[in-house]
């Protein structure tokens, strides 16, 4: 155990170090934590969450006080309007925003939602959403938090 | 990808800035002690809300 912490402290601020401009934000040791797990290595998992800072739109949510999660936000409400109009009523009547339980999700993309069973029956969903987000790395794949609050 | 980045060469980096208490590595400290706070939040559920609601102004879930 203070391995594990150990090693996602060290990855952590080691992405502090090499990404200043995203420096660290809460959620992130999630991502850490579920990298970590799944490729059994620290250094593999910098890697890999440096990569996914690096080659993907994902970092930009951290920058500039957070303007494009803002903007996640807002689009995907305008979604949940367009595609699930009773739930947006729903949500509307019972002065829910969303923004309360879907910033966890934008910003640990999923990791501390959705649970990691590597070794479970069930599918692997953060892996899949993962693989979706990692290939399409745009916007509209807000469209994966709408299915999965569709389904839930 | 930048693999030419030596991870440990890189932690050692990060110790001696860490080690070295001068104003200029004042906020690059400051983060080191927000991430294990998140993480004794995370894995120890200690009470740190308070703390870390003060010293990061990143924090969207409070």
């Amino acid at each position: 155990m203070f391995y594990l912490i150990q090693a996602i402290t060290n990855i952590l601020i080691a992405i502090a170090y090499v990404k200043p401009k995203v420096n660290y934000c809460q959620g992130m040791n999630y991502i850490a934590s579920f990298l970590l797990h799944l490729v059994k290595n620290e250094e593999e998992t910098f890697f890999l969450m440096y990569g996914l800072f690096e080659n993907t739109d994902f970092s930009q949510i951290f920058l500039d006080d957070l303007i494009k999660l803002k903007q996640y936000f807002y689009v995907f409400e305008r979604l949940i309007m367009l595609y699930l109009p009773e739930l947006h009523y729903y949500l509307k009547t019972n002065s829910v925003i969303v923004n309360y339980f879907t910033s966890s999700w934008f910003i640990t993309l999923f990791t501390n939602s959705l649970q990691y069973l590597p070794s479970s029956e069930n599918p692997n969903v953060v892996l899949h959403i993962w693989d979706e987000f990692i290939l399409v790395n745009k916007l509209n794949n807000l469209k994966i938090y709408l299915i999965n609050f569709n389904t839930w | 990808m930048k693999k030419k980045i030596k991870y440990q060469d890189l932690l050692k980096k990060i110790d001696s800035l860490l080690l070295n208490k001068s104003k200029e590595n004042e906020e690059f400290q400051n983060t080191k002690e927000i991430i294990d706070l998140d993480i004794n939040r995370t894995y120890f559920e200690t009470d740190v809300e308070e703390k870390r609601k003060v010293k990061n102004n990143k924090l969207i879930f409070n």
